[in-house]
């Protein structure tokens, strides 16, 4: 993909998401860190250009709940870095946001380090590409876009806030 | 003292380490400064002359730099007014004085006490000499930077040696951050009992 | 990074830098609802303390419990070494059951490298004799990095009993190391004998040592060291060493005070400086937490050879 599509991706995936939520007003974005903060943070844009409105925005970093810690050596820890969630969840409808979904392990940890902060009323997944082979039984609510990949391939999203240019890779490992 | 004053003292020999005289001279005083050391200073018509016997000394006032005023606590041996007395009739015109009194100058409140005395006499310049130790009991070293504050020049157990010697090295570190010289009443006391007998036995080994 | 955390010179700068990140993402976790991650679920730590601590062992604890780790208090005083058992003894007879980690304080100087030889679990030093409290200079340094963004080029001022303290010790190593001008400062009687070895600077006057400081830090003075002869009273400690309003103007008007607790006010620190604006104490236990939280985190909770 590249900058173009992406911009146009997002700008659909905006409207379907007022398409399919009758009001905003309880919405949040949640984006999961790294590449999660600045889709929701666009999508935020986007939802306020549309409807005038601004929908409370924060970031969500997993490293904590992830299901693989502490079977590595000493010192091989991941990063961890901080999570803002600057409102309550309580009652809201969040839209929980990351850039790509794989064996669905990362948005697991997500909800459980969500049901931490509060009880939303409901949680969607919204996500740029899907590119398939779950591990555990998650589904997403809102695709940009679906790219087959052998287990062999990694997808790498770069955006502009992070890496400097939008563009959707497919690598060879 | 006016300072139109003036008086030649001649006749006395004159003992002037500083500027390295000892001899029959003659000393010019004007008011309260010496204005002349020299030899046949010609005495003008307001000077009275004092002539001195050939026996006599005349030099810089003397210091003690060890003495007991005895007081607070012992003015029946001594009172700050009667040894300071004592000491300019002798020529000394300074004195620092032993803590061993009572109570003990281990703190500011018997060094201005000390001083304030020496002030009412008007005698002899009094410099207090602190306690190493808090009452001098070889145990806990006394307020050392107040001392200092309140006029102490050095610090002693005198009267009895410091204690320990880990309380010397305490006292030592401790003092140098104040410029504080420590004194030592240097008497072992546990050859004190034998002394007559230990020094007797020296001499005829010697002899 | 090491198995290990028995004192500074077990981390290198990276490391380091490492542990103060971490903790900010840390220190999040104590302003949620629910303060809890579940990251070290499952592993066991053991605190094994023998010497009497408050602040530290609390500290450690919900550092633990916000991780999720099973964990264990041992104060000795009412354990199997008042029965004579010796540290060696206690550490294989832990070591038997397995634990993860054991947080270690004790009066020798050297109990953590003891242990570390016996035990797979990973050991970290809470306070050993007078050697090190590396966690302690770690909260320290994350407390200094929050208020000054930086530490290379600041000038530390670090006042009190030297010759006794850990905290100096590990404060000393880390500072200097991260790039900070370290003045130590203390009476004469208590200091230590070739400190400046370390690349501090040494001062007896509390006026040279604080002129224009970012940091002030304070140590505490025990009751003990006036038996040692160390010093004459409490009083004249803080008449010539007290950290005062006075002396506190002495350094940058934006100086941050510092002090590892428990505190004796009026000894080393005047109760007005102690609740003044520019004082920081209470930050720096709120810190302990996300510190220790971090360098659980970083040590990995498992087992040598896992």
């Amino acid at each position: 993909m590249d900058a173009d599509r992406i911009g146009r991706t997002l700008t659909r995936i905006a409207h379907e998401i007022l398409e399919r939520n009758r009001g905003i007003e309880d919405l949040a974005l949640i984006g999961i860190r790294t590449r999660g903060v600045p889709l929701a943070r666009r999508l935020a844009e986007m939802l306020r250009d549309i409807q005038g409105h601004d929908v409370p925005t924060g970031t969500l970093d997993i490293t904590l709940y992830r299901d693989d810690l502490m079977r590595t050596a000493v010192g091989g820890q991941p990063v961890v870095r901080k999570t803002e969630i600057p409102f309550s969840i309580g009652d809201k409808r969040i839209l929980l946001v990351d850039d790509v979904l794989y064996t669905g392990r990362t948005i697991r940890a997500a909800l459980d380090a969500l049901i931490e902060f509060g009880r939303p009323r409901a949680i969607q997944l919204v996500v740029l590409v899907d590119r398939g082979h779950r591990e555990l039984p998650i589904k997403a609510d809102y695709v940009g876009k679906n790219v087959p990949t052998s287990l062999t391939q990694s997808v790498q999203v770069h955006l502009t806030e992070i890496d400097g240019r939008d563009e959707v890779e497919i690598l060879e490992s | 003292m006016s300072r139109s004053l003036k008086r030649l003292y001649r006749g006395a020999r004159v003992v002037d380490p500083v500027n390295q005289r000892d001899g029959l001279f003659d000393v010019l005083v004007e008011g309260d400064r010496i204005a002349r050391v020299g030899r046949n200073i010609p005495a003008g018509g307001d000077v009275t002359v004092v002539e001195l016997a050939a026996d006599l000394v005349v030099c810089p006032g003397l210091i003690d730099m060890h003495v007991h005023l005895r007081e607070p606590g012992q003015e029946h041996k001594e009172t700050v007014a009667t040894g300071t007395a004592a000491a300019v009739a002798g020529g000394f015109t300074a004195v620092a004085c032993m803590p061993n009194t009572n109570p003990v100058n281990d703190n500011a409140g018997v060094t201005e006490y000390i001083l304030k005395k020496a002030a009412e006499a008007g005698l002899a310049r009094v410099y207090p000499i602190g306690a190493v130790s808090r009452g001098q009991q070889g145990e806990q070293l006394a307020d050392i930077a107040e001392l200092k504050q309140a006029g102490c020049v050095a610090l002693t157990d005198d009267g009895r040696p410091v204690a320990t010697a880990i309380l010397m090295r305490r006292a030592l570190e401790y003092a140098g951050m104040f410029n504080l010289l420590v004194i030592e009443h240097c008497e072992e006391q546990t050859l004190k009992a034998d002394a007559w007998r230990t020094k007797v036995s020296t001499h005829r080994r010697w002899a | 990074m090491k198995k290990d955390l028995l004192g500074i010179g077990d981390l290198t700068t990276d490391e380091i830098y490492r542990v103060l990140d971490t903790a900010e993402a840390m220190r999040e976790i104590g302003q949620r609802p629910i303060k809890k991650v579940p990251t070290l679920r499952g592993k066991t730590v053991v605190n094994l303390f023998y010497e009497a601590s408050t602040r530290t062992r609390t500290s450690f604890e919900i550092a633990e419990k916000r991780l999720s780790a099973d964990t264990l208090s041992i104060a000795v005083a009412t354990s199997s070494a008042q029965k004579g058992e010796t540290l060696a003894d206690t550490a294989l007879n832990l070591e038997a059951m397995a634990p993860d980690m054991i947080v270690l304080r004790h009066a020798s100087s050297g109990a953590g490298h003891l242990l570390s030889r016996i035990c797979k679990s990973r050991i970290i030093n809470a306070g050993d004799g007078m050697h090190e409290h590396p966690t302690q200079a770690l909260l320290d340094a994350f407390t200094i990095r929050e208020h000054k963004k930086r530490i290379d080029g600041l000038k530390v001022a670090i006042v009190g009993d030297l010759l006794h303290s850990r905290v100096l010790r590990s404060n000393v190593l880390l500072l200097t190391r991260l790039g900070a001008e370290v003045w130590v400062c203390g009476p004469a009687t208590l200091v230590p004998t070739g400190i400046e070895q370390c690349g501090v600077r040494v001062s007896t006057s509390i006026a040279e040592a604080v002129a224009d400081a970012d940091v002030i830090m304070m140590l505490r003075i025990q009751q003990e060291r006036m038996q040692g002869a160390f010093f004459p009273s409490l009083r004249e400690y803080f008449h010539t060493f007290g950290m005062t309003a006075a002396r506190v103007a002495l350094a940058r008007p934006d100086v941050i005070i510092m002090h590892p607790g428990p505190m004796n006010r009026g000894v080393e620190i005047a109760s007005d400086v102690a609740d003044g604006r520019s004082s920081v104490i209470l930050e720096q236990v709120a810190n302990g937490v996300a510190v220790r939280m971090a360098v659980l985190y970083l040590l990995g909770g498992g087992r040598e050879g896992d």
